[in-house]
C-alpha cells in the first residue's frame, strides 16, 4: 500500500517532496512501519522559509505543504543542517550549535528521525 | 519526381532492405508541436559509397533529401517535406578509429554517445567527451553539426568547436574532407586550412551529407566533484555561473529552474512556486587531477559563493551528489551521463519543445524575466536551463515545455508561446540554435544582415543547385 500522501502534489514546494519520497522508502520496512503508526501526530519541518507539515494518521502519512495550527512538534533549520539530520546527524550536537531549532516534543522528534534517515 | 522509379533505382544500389516505402510515421514527426509531415520513402545506406550514388539518383530524379538519424530532434529539422525522401542513416555506426595520442575518434553519423562511451571504456582508453541532455542513444555527429551544447562546453565551447574536420557527399556526390583531414592522415583540428566545415555547421543538411566526423576529445582527470547548489533566485544563480566561468573552476555548470526538480519527484505539472523555496539549482561539475587540486576548486567556489553572499545574494550549502542519491536515488539521473531525462523526454502526452538560444551572458536576467513571464502567462511551468559557454563569453538560455501531443489547443498554445519567447530573445541578442524552419521563415530571416542573407543563399545555390538538400530548412527565400 501507499503510505505517504503528498497534499496537492503540482503546489508542493522540494522539501515536502523530499521528505515524502526519504518517508515511502522508509516505510516499505515493516518495523518503520510500525514505529510511524504509533505516532499519531503532526510535526512541522521548516527548511530556511520552505515549510511542509507531516501528518501521521495512523496507516498513512500526509505531507501538507505550510504549518497547521497545532503541531506537537518541530524542527527548523538550512536545508543542509536538515539533510544532515536525516542521513544519521545527531540532535543534540546541531541543536547546540544552533543549526537546528526544536520545539515541542523531543521524543518525537527522536522518533521521527529514525523514520527519515536515510 | 516519379516514384516508383526512384523506388526501383535506389533498391538497385541499396539493396531492399536500404529503401523503406510503408510504416514510415516514425518518420513524419518528432517530438515538438511541428505537424506531421508524411515522407515518400526512406533510404538507409550503410557506407559512403552509397550515400554519393542515392545522392546522384535524387539528383537526376529531382527528389529531395533530409537526412535524419535518432530523429529526435526538437525543432522540426529532420521531419522532410512533404512528399520527400529521408536519408536514416542509423546503419552507418561505425568507430572507424580513436586516436588516444591526439585524442580524436573518427566516427560515422549513426555513432550514438553511449555507443562510443562504451567503446572509450572496453578499450580502456582514459579519455572523455561531453555529452549533450539528449538521450543517449542520440547522434554525436548530429548534436555536433546542429552546434549543440555539452557538458564541458563551459570549457570547450559548443559542440561544432569539436569538430576536427569532415568528411561530406556533395549535393552532386562529389566526396570532399575539410580540416586538417584534406591534407594529413591525422585529423587534428579544422586549420590552418580556409575552414570549410564551417559550409556544414548549423546548415541542417543543406549542403551536403557528412559521412564521417572528426570528434575531439579530452583527458579525463581522475578527481570529480559534483555538487548542487540550490538559489533563491534566478539572478543569483545567473551571477554564479558569470563568476564561475570567468575563474574557469569548474568543468561544467549549469542552471535549472524550480520545475525540473519537482518533475524529477513525478510532479507532472508543478503549477506554483512556494515562496519560500529556491528558484533555481546550480549543478557544477569539478574535475581535478590531484585530491589537493580538487579540495582546492571547491574551496574557490565556496569563495565565489561568499562574495556574491555579501552582494545580497541568497545560497544554500552545496549538496553532494552521493548526499543527494542517498536522499533520493531519482538523483542518479545527474550522477552519469550520457542521460536519459524521462520526466521531459518520456513526459505525460508525449510532447516536448523548447526554445534554445545562445546569447550574452550579460543579458541573462533581462531574457529570464521576460521569458519566465511569458510562460506563465501561457499556464506553462517556466522550465528554464541556462549555462555559461567558452568560459563565458556566451550563455545558454533555454526554454522547454511539455505538453499534450493530441491536444490542438496545447500544440497552438506551444506555438505561440514559443514565438514569443524566440521574438523576446532575438530583441535582447540571443539567437535560436538548431533554428527550426518556421523560426528562420517568420523571425529571424528578416532580421539577418542583408549581406548574410545574400552570401549565405548564394553558398547553398552553389553547392545544391537544384535545392534538394533539406529545402525545408533554411527558408530565406530567393538567394538567401
Amino acid at each position: 500500500m501507499a503510505w505517504v500522501t503528498i497534499d496537492d502534489p503540482p503546489r508542493m514546494n522540494l522539501l515536502g517532496l523530499i521528505l515524502g519520497s526519504v518517508l515511502e522508502r522508509n516505510l516499505q520496512q515493516p518495523a518503520l512501519q510500525r514505529r510511524a503508526t504509533s505516532l499519531r501526530a503532526e510535526v512541522l519541518v521548516q527548511a530556511g522559509e520552505m515549510v511542509v507539515t507531516l501528518a501521521f494518521e495512523g496507516a498513512k502519512v500526509v505531507v501538507r505543504r505550510g504549518r497547521t495550527a497545532r503541531p506537537k512538534a518541530s524542527v527548523r533549520g538550512s536545508l543542509g543542517a536538515l539533510t544532515d539530520f536525516a542521513l544519521g546527524g545527531g540532535l543534540v550536537g546541531p541543536v547546540l550549535r544552533g543549526r537546528l531549532k526544536p520545539r515541542g516534543s523531543l521524543l518525537l522528534l527522536l522518533r521521527l528521525r529514525k523514520l527519515l534517515q536515510v | 519526381m516519379n516514384r516508383e522509379r526512384l523506388i526501383a533505382r535506389l533498391r538497385e544500389v541499396l539493396g531492399p532492405e536500404g529503401v523503406l516505402t510503408e510504416n514510415l510515421d516514425e518518420f513524419a514527426s518528432d517530438y515538438t508541436e511541428e505537424a506531421p509531415r508524411q515522407p515518400a520513402l526512406v533510404v538507409r545506406p550503410a557506407s559512403t559509397g552509397e550515400v554519393q550514388a542515392l545522392v546522384r539518383i535524387a539528383v537526376e530524379e529531382q527528389a529531395s533529401l533530409t537526412p535524419r538519424v535518432a530523429g529526435s530532434n526538437v525543432g522540426g529539422l529532420a521531419i522532410p517535406p512533404e512528399g520527400g525522401v529521408v536519408v536514416d542513416l542509423r546503419r552507418m555506426n561505425r568507430i572507424l578509429e580513436v586516436n588516444q595520442e591526439d585524442m580524436v575518434a573518427l566516427i560515422e553519423p549513426g555513432v550514438t554517445w553511449e555507443q562510443l562511451k562504451a567503446h572509450l571504456a572496453e578499450h580502456q582508453i582514459p579519455l572523455r567527451m561531453g555529452y549533450p541532455l539528449s538521450p543517449p542513444d542520440t547522434s554525436i555527429v548530429a548534436n555536433c553539426l546542429l552546434d549543440g551544447l555539452g557538458n564541458l562546453s563551459l570549457r570547450y565551447g559548443a559542440m561544432a568547436d569539436w569538430i576536427g574536420g569532415l568528411e561530406v557527399v556533395l549535393p552532386d556526390g562529389t566526396l570532399c574532407r575539410t580540416g586538417a583531414g584534406a591534407a594529413s592522415p591525422i585529423w587534428f583540428g579544422r586549420g590552418p586550412l580556409p575552414d570549410l566545415t564551417g559550409l556544414f555547421v548549423s546548415a541542417q543538411g543543406t549542403t551536403g551529407i557528412v559521412t564521417t566526423m572528426a570528434f575531439q576529445l579530452w583527458p579525463q582527470p581522475p578527481f570529480r566533484r559534483r555538487t548542487f547548489v540550490l538559489v533563491h533566485d534566478r539572478n543569483g544563480a545567473f551571477s554564479a555561473m558569470r563568476e564561475l566561468a570567468r575563474r574557469m573552476v569548474c568543468d561544467d555548470v549549469g542552471g535549472l529552474s524550480w520545475p525540473t526538480g519537482k518533475m524529477l519527484f513525478g510532479v507532472d505539472r508543478p503549477l506554483e512556486r512556494d515562496p519560500g523555496e529556491p528558484e533555481f539549482f546550480l549543478y557544477l561539475d569539478i574535475g581535478a587531477w590531484s585530491q589537493r587540486e580538487l579540495t582546492l576548486r571547491f574551496e574557490l567556489v565556496q569563495e565565489v559563493l561568499e562574495e556574491l553572499r555579501a552582494g545580497g545574494f541568497r545560497y544554500e550549502e552545496p549538496l553532494d551528489l552521493p548526499t543527494l542519491l542517498r536522499l533520493n536515488p531519482l538523483f542518479a539521473k545527474f550522477a552519469d551521463f550520457p542521460t536519459r531525462l524521462e520526466f521531459l523526454v518520456d513526459a505525460p502526452g508525449g510532447g516536448l519543445s523548447w526554445v534554445g538560444t545562445y546569447g550574452p551572458m550579460s543579458r541573462f536576467e533581462a531574457y529570464g524575466d521576460r521569458g519566465v513571464e511569458i510562460m506563465e502567462r501561457q499556464r506553462m511551468p517556466p522550465i528554464v536551463v541556462s549555462r555559461p559557454m567558452k568560459g563565458g563569453h556566451f550563455g545558454v538560455m533555454r526554454f522547454i515545455s511539455t505538453f499534450d501531443k493530441q491536444s490542438a489547443e496545447e500544440r497552438a498554445r506551444v506555438r505561440t508561446m514559443n514565438r514569443e519567447l524566440v521574438l523576446a530573445g532575438l530583441e535582447l541578442g540571443f539567437i535560436p540554435y538548431k533554428t527550426p524552419p518556421w523560426v528562420v521563415a517568420e523571425l529571424l530571416g528578416p532580421r539577418l544582415d542583408p549581406g548574410f542573407r545574400t552570401l549565405l543563399g548564394r553558398v547553398r545555390a552553389a553547392l545544391d543547385p537544384h535545392g534538394l538538400m533539406s529545402p525545408h530548412c533554411w527558408p530565406l527565400g530567393g538567394e538567401g
